[in-house]
């Protein structure tokens, strides 16, 4: 679902001199299936969108008081620019369940060829009327377009998928537009269900399939890098669907176990919960890393199962206040993975876009407040705004799980990359009133600021990171921080001491694994 | 054949905490705008949509649209 970040329906004038209106700001989107018809990708992309695709209007369908979109069609399917993930546009028509107006007849909406045969004369939204808009996207996304006629449009044969996943795909299309709005799919999972399967069926045939019944961390590990060396792509995204099934049918029941007001009753219950879900949630996040570590040529493709686990801060929405804090660990834990990562890989401009993520405050579901004076204070949203409780999930998610911990052990390039990213958030949080500084104050820590994109050096024994550069009269100085292996010196414990919260002795830890900080100064010629 | 109407609002006038860089669309109830928050500098573009009509229907086809997105 696209994620709303504000809006304000009283309408009003919010602009002088404007007319009155209502608004809301979400993520920007690229464009629209449609307008990207040409730069799909092949059919394993096609099919991730396609599944995109469902999980949104499945998602409007699960609702309390269900949403039918109406207009399911390619055009209203946008990309997001962040992500790169589907998101469901348009709900101009959409109509819930409850709504008075549902049943008025002479009504006819919808996009002529994606619209169900029933709805023609104006009808009520349906599950299965947004069932047939999905298989005519189907139908688009394989076959390039939709049939014109009553009939469907047929997979080419002998280019991408062999006959009998054709076959299977056309039966898949055919059952999902069945004129009979009750020969279709009874549900979007349902459709959705068919395709993992499908997956299976595509050119390659799988090397063993994966069979592990237990989805916590400590098995998906040893199974996720076994597949990853082996460059097993097939069993890989078996695995991936495996959990991704898993996950969605272990949401489905705690959700039902809210409803049944478990959290009123016990609150204890609620905490194994939420224990419970932790433990799933951990494999899929070990599994997602342990793509991004064995098999650096897959590091773009992992980075969407990464952004999908982000996302499950979305989970705000699904009213389960007791259980967000356990995602929002895993949130952390991938954040403060994914960035370490992304310094590993000199990329610090993709770790601060990460570091930028929104994180919702789980109690009140609104933003983190936007923090002042400097532009790089958005990174300590990455713990959420209240660093002790949200360090706190962090911390016992990382004792928790051994597993990561092993997991980091496979690259040492990993644990450098952990420093520096330690060492950025440190360098953010000093960074002070740059106006007063000189080079006095900087030697004490003080008045630097850091520049963006940070310059980031990985050399051969230390890492350096280039906080600030600045003309002190005739002097053109350099503020950096470098962490050099073996070494005793601990300048940063020293500009650093009353930090006596988590989130302070956290990075303390991880400098003195590493061995040594300094902060210098150094003038340019 | 369709004449495009000027947008009612201005790129850089202010919406509560957004500031409106550039247009991206305009429908029949409203305009697109991307956009940056006001106070800070470094933030990823984001989408406003404005809903700028005086039809009840489609204002309540919109807060239909905000809420669904917000559940």
């Amino acid at each position: 679902m696209l994620r709303v970040v504000d809006a304000d329906t009283t309408w009003k004038q919010h602009v002088a001199g404007a007319p009155e209106f209502a608004f809301y700001v979400a993520e920007k989107c690229k464009g629209s299936l449609e307008k990207y018809k040409a730069e799909l990708g092949d059919v394993r992309r096609r099919l991730e969108i396609f599944r995109q695709a469902c999980e949104g209007v499945a998602y409007l369908h699960s609702l309390p008081d269900p949403v039918f979109h109406r207009d399911i069609k390619p055009d209203n399917f946008l990309i997001t620019e962040e992500h790169h993930s589907i998101v469901l546009a348009d709900f101009g028509i959409a109509r819930a369940k409850s709504d008075p107006t549902l049943t008025q007849v002479f009504e006819v909406v919808g996009t002529p060829y994606y619209r169900a045969p029933e709805t023609h004369h104006g009808q009520a939204g349906t599950v299965e009327a947004d069932i047939y808009g999905l298989g005519r996207v189907l139908e688009w996304l394989l076959t390039g377009d939709v049939s014109t006629d009553m009939g469907t449009r047929s997979v080419p044969r002998g280019l991408e998928l062999d006959d009998a996943a054709c076959d299977a795909f056309d039966r898949i299309i055919t059952k999902a537009t069945h004129m009979k709005p009750a020969q279709r799919y009874a549900s979007v999972q349902a459709l959705l269900d068919q395709l993992p399967d499908l997956v299976i069926a595509l050119r390659e045939k799988p090397k063993a399939a994966p069979t592990i019944q237990d989805t916590s961390a400590a098995t998906v590990l040893p199974a996720a890098l076994a597949l990853a060396r082996a460059g097993d792509r097939l069993g890989w995204r078996q695995l991936e669907n495996l959990l991704r099934r898993d996950y969605a049918k272990r949401t489905t029941e705690w959700r039902a176990e809210h409803e049944r007001g478990w959290r009123d009753r016990d609150k204890q219950l609620a905490f194994d919960v939420t224990d419970a879900l932790l433990d799933k949630v951990m494999g899929r996040v070990v599994f997602a890393l342990a793509g991004v570590f064995s098999n650096d040529a897959a590091f773009t493709d992992q980075r969407r199962t990464i952004s999908e686990l982000v996302s499950i801060q979305d989970w705000n929405r699904s009213g389960i206040p007791a259980l967000t804090r356990a995602p929002y660990t895993v949130g952390y834990v991938f954040h403060y993975c994914h960035g370490a990562l992304c310094m590993a890989y000199d990329q610090p401009k993709l770790a601060l876009q990460l570091g930028n993520a929104e994180i919702l405050n789980p109690d009140t579901l609104k933003p983190a407040p936007v923090c002042k004076n400097h532009d790089l204070k958005g990174w300590p949203r990455l713990f959420g705004p209240n660093y002790t409780w949200s360090f706190e999930y962090l911390k016992r998610a990382w004792e928790r799980f051994p597993v990561l911990q092993e997991l980091f052990a496979l690259r040492t390039d990993f644990e450098e990359g952990l420093a520096a990213y330690s060492m950025l958030m440190c360098l953010d949080e000093l960074a002070a009133d740059a106006a007063t500084a000189t080079p006095a104050t900087w030697e004490k820590g003080e008045g630097f600021r850091l520049d963006f994109p940070p310059m980031f050096m990985a050399m051969d024994n230390e890492i350096v990171v280039r906080a600030d550069r600045r003309v002190f009269g005739d002097r053109e100085l350099v503020a950096e921080v470098a962490l050099r292996r073996g070494a005793k010196v601990d300048v940063m414990k020293k500009l650093w001491p009353n930090r006596q919260n988590l989130f302070g002795k956290f990075y303390l830890d991880v400098f003195d694994r590493f061995g040594y900080v300094d902060l210098r100064l150094g003038e340019l010629a | 054949m369709t004449e495009k109407k000027p947008n009612v609002l201005t790129a850089t006038s202010i919406v509560g905490n957004w500031r409106l860089a550039a247009p991206l669309g305009q429908g029949g109830q409203g305009e697109v705008w991307s956009v940056k928050p006001a106070k800070t500098k470094r933030a990823p573009l984001r989408a406003l949509k404005a809903c700028i009509t005086e039809d009840a229907q489609a204002r309540d086809h919109f807060v239909r649209e905000v809420t669904t997105l917000r559940k």
